[in-house]
């Protein structure tokens, strides 16, 4: 009798706890649908090589993101080294956190250091970034950032780029930057107002979307004290290089 | 077991005769073999309990290693055959390192049997076996798919056909499934990521310099200048047809490449039913047979009054079964051709098994239009979106005004105005000599019994960003969206798709039937899985007669990955009324 007892106990116990182990509670039921995962790029679109004598040197432009569709962290970099050991170099790094306002631009904020050295001059400067990214009317490729340092440093920076296409795989990127400030900086070399102005046309050919060779030419004309820096260190305000790179994303 | 299940080693040996997708031969389900004597429909029900293992199986193609996920082996799994009324007992095995699950598409049945990870049940664990028990209340053709992740882009997937129980209203000698699917070498989530990282990544149809000039020449210098002006300001490209194309995709029919095309054998003078059924995980088909009229007769599993058409389009989730009658010995080619034009599934119906088909002329890629950009504008248009008397019938054809509210940064533009497109025949079909089966030509065979006038409306905008590849419903992600949508069980209500996006959108409803109302008065036709085609303006009728939680989605299945999803939860609370 006490084992009959014992044993129905041992009965009821074990079917209680396996129907507690088998019943899932809805809260622990996965998402449906993976709307959730974050993605990434690093894109390449300028790693280039400018063939210029003693001027001859790297450029490149660089940006990445990481985040969700909405929310996003990007890394940026712009910048050239010469080659040739006597010249200057000049580079950026831009943090910054880029929220969706519009079906098409991203809003940024965050911190951008610059660097330059090489040539007897070695400065770095520290700005924030107030930054506007996005897809522009008839399709541009459009960066707009405005940068703001110690002691009222302001300049500006607006770029865009667009592709034609000759055929599904070689194709033309128009490409249009220009930087402002609202001071003159020995240190940089620049002066207030507009500083510059980059026009490029290269053309690539996507072996695969991810990884397209390109030659171009770009025209750089400098302006104001800009302009006056240069010429003092015997440059030209004004010119044509050849280019010859990769642009390719991950 | 007397079901159309075979084992690996029955079909192999046949299999070897072909030459094929390469090593795909492995993964081929017997009943695609053209010399398979047994008629299908033939096979008698029984009770037994079928068992499904899905495992992850590995092939090479050309010395490329793949792999596909497999049901018993093989892609597509087994056809399932059942007879109305009958209980199915279906125990799924997971052979996978993660968990995974089955949906019977179209299939009416208990909700915990619906087979939606994170809906209907947990999932089907690693290692774990599921036992899947309804009772079939109709009958047709239909099909099960995976509902976890990428598993159905990878392969999982097969046809159910239910026989009726009263003997068959349509009458045929011979019956195929004819199931088409997309394959990609390239594993979904890269899939996913390449798109999030450049939308328009797979479009290797974009307009060039060339076709520029040649529009020129051809419209005029004004003209072209002010299509490219539109669409330049719009930032839209009016070539994004399909978001995965034949760039990467192979695509199937019954699991063969066109290289190894599929092969239905007949006798002359037979009549032939073929059902088709639309598994692909991302692309819409067009299908023809040239030099045969194919009569339509069902669709998503329900019988219609027949239509004869020469061609017809098929999207994700959708079925359709059509009668041919061929009358001479030719080879007829069945020409699926994708919508966007980049490739094509291939097979044939033939005396004998063909090793060379005919290829039908290819068309050139379709654009998009003004109609698909809702831009096309017409004077009069309604311009009180949701203000109609609900009472109202709302099958007209009138233009209706997009409101206010544009939904977002998840949502790219809105179209001026959205109108019902049921008689178009829809992108790269438009100007066609042939007659293309259109929603409206979908009548019901016999009046279904609630005609009751819907006592309420849901508007639900279909929404989405072509930039940054996102898609939504109503401008939120599932994620985003708060609450499931409430039906009232027994209710009759209305559904108005609103497509805001410029791409068409298979929208599918677990659990309840949707009648289409494509003006046919009585005899709407009721169907799980309905296109709204870009800018269009679109509503089905729904009696909530199934409690418990549903998926509501699109059928392209990155799109809902990605958000285009919803639950629906029928419940008895009168008092929880969303609109």
């Amino acid at each position: 009798m006490k084992k009959n007892i014992i044993f129905s106990f041992i009965f009821v116990f074990s079917t209680f706890t396996q129907s507690i182990c088998r019943a899932e509670s809805k809260a622990d039921w996965p998402n449906p649908v993976m709307d959730q995962e974050h993605f990434g790029l690093l894109l390449f679109d300028l790693l280039e090589y400018k063939p210029n004598g003693d001027k001859s040197g790297v450029d490149w432009d660089i940006v990445g993101w990481r985040g969700s569709d909405k929310n996003r962290i990007w890394v940026k970099s712009e910048g050239s080294a010469p080659t040739v050991s006597a010249r200057s170099g000049e580079a950026d790094l831009q943090v910054l956190y880029g929220n969706l306002i519009s079906a098409y631009f991203d809003a940024q904020l965050g911190a951008r250091v610059e660097q330059t050295w090489g040539n007897k001059k070695n400065a770095s400067r520290v700005s924030a970034v107030l930054g506007l990214q996005g897809l522009s009317l008839y399709i541009f490729e459009f960066e707009s950032a405005l940068f703001i340092g110690n002691a009222g440093y302001i300049a500006g920076r607006i770029s865009a780029n667009k592709d034609f296409r000759f055929t599904q795989k070689a194709i033309v990127q128009f490409r249009f930057e220009t930087n402002a400030a609202g001071q003159r900086s020995e240190e940089f070399e620049t002066g207030s107002g507009i500083n510059d102005l980059v026009l490029g046309l290269r053309l690539r050919y996507e072996f695969k979307r991810e990884f397209a060779p390109y030659i171009g030419v770009a025209w750089t004309e400098l302006y104001g004290d800009t302009a006056n820096y240069r010429t003092l260190s015997g440059d030209k305000i004004s010119e044509w290089n050849f280019v010859t790179g990769l642009r390719m994303w991950f | 077991m007397k079901r159309q299940l075979f084992t690996r080693r029955q079909f192999i040996g046949d299999m070897q005769k072909l030459s094929l997708f390469g090593g795909m031969v492995f993964l081929l389900p017997r009943y695609v073999l053209a010399n398979n004597k047994k008629n299908t429909h033939q096979t008698k029900p029984s009770n037994d309990p079928i068992d499904l293992t899905i495992a992850r199986t590995s092939f090479t193609i050309d010395g490329r290693p793949a792999t596909a996920v497999t049901v018993n082996g093989t892609v597509p799994g087994p056809v399932l055959r059942f007879r109305e009324g009958e209980e199915a007992v279906i125990r799924v095995t997971n052979k996978l390192s993660e968990p995974t699950s089955i949906h019977w598409h179209g299939i009416l049945l208990p909700q915990e049997m619906d087979g939606v990870p994170g809906v209907s049940f947990f999932g089907i664990k690693p290692g774990e076996t599921f036992t899947y028990r309804f009772t079939f209340k109709q009958s047709g053709t239909y099909w099960y798919h995976s509902h976890s992740g990428g598993q159905e882009l990878e392969g999982l997937y097969g046809a159910i056909i239910v026989d009726p129980v009263k003997p068959d209203t349509i009458t045929y000698d011979r019956e195929y499934v004819v199931l088409l699917s997309d394959y990609s070498f390239m594993d979904p989530m890269t899939m996913i990521t390449k798109l999030k990282k450049q939308s328009s990544y797979f479009n290797y149809q974009k307009r060039t310099m060339s076709d520029f000039f040649s529009d020129v020449k051809n419209d005029g210098f004004a003209s072209t200048f002010s299509d490219r002006n539109m669409w330049g300001k719009m930032r839209m490209d009016p070539t994004d047809i399909s978001d995965i194309t034949g760039a990467t995709y192979t695509y199937l029919m019954n699991g063969l490449s066109p290289d190894t095309n599929w092969t239905g054998v007949f006798k002359k003078g037979e009549r032939i039913r073929l059902r088709f059924i639309g598994a692909a995980a991302m692309t819409i088909f067009d299908i023809r047979i040239p030099g045969l009229k194919m009569n339509v007769v069902q669709a998503d599993g329900q019988n219609i009054q027949p239509v004869e058409v020469e061609e017809f389009r098929i999207a994700p989730g959708e079925t359709y079964d059509i009668i041919v009658e061929p009358q001479n010995e030719n080879a007829y080619t069945i020409f699926a051709e994708t919508m966007d034009r980049s490739g094509y599934a291939l097979g044939a119906l033939a005396l004998k098994v063909e090793s060379k088909i005919n290829i039908p002329e290819r068309r050139t890629r379709p654009t998009r239009s003004m109609d698909d950009m809702g831009m096309a504008m017409t004077m009069g248009a309604d311009t009180m979106p949701g203000m109609k008397m609900e009472k109202e019938v709302s099958n007209n054809n009138k233009p209706v005004k997009h409101g206010p509210d544009h939904h977002g940064p998840g949502n790219s533009a809105v179209p001026v105005e959205t109108k019902n497109r049921l008689s178009e025949p829809g992108t790269g079909l438009e100007n066609s000599s042939r007659k293309v089966l259109v929603y409206s030509d979908l009548k019901a065979i016999k009046a279904f019994e609630d005609q009751r006038i819907p006592s309420r409306e849901i508007e639900m905008h279909l929404t989405g960003n072509m930039e940054r590849y996102m898609w939504s419903i109503d401008g939120k992600t599932y994620s985003e969206s708060s609450d499931p949508i409430a039906f009232h069980f027994g209710e009759r209500l209305r559904i108005t798709f609103i497509n805001d996006t410029m791409m068409e959108h298979p929208m599918h409803l677990h659990g309840m039937w949707m009648y289409l109302e494509n003006g046919a008065g009585a005899y709407l036709p009721r169907k799980h899985t309905v296109i709204v085609k870009p800018a269009e303006r679109l509503s089905v009728m729904v009696t909530a007669d199934a409690m418990g939680d549903w998926a509501f989605h699109c059928h392209m299945l990155i799109h809902m990955e990605l958000g285009m999803f919803r639950v629906v939860r029928v419940s008895d609370k009168k008092s929880e009324v969303k609109i």
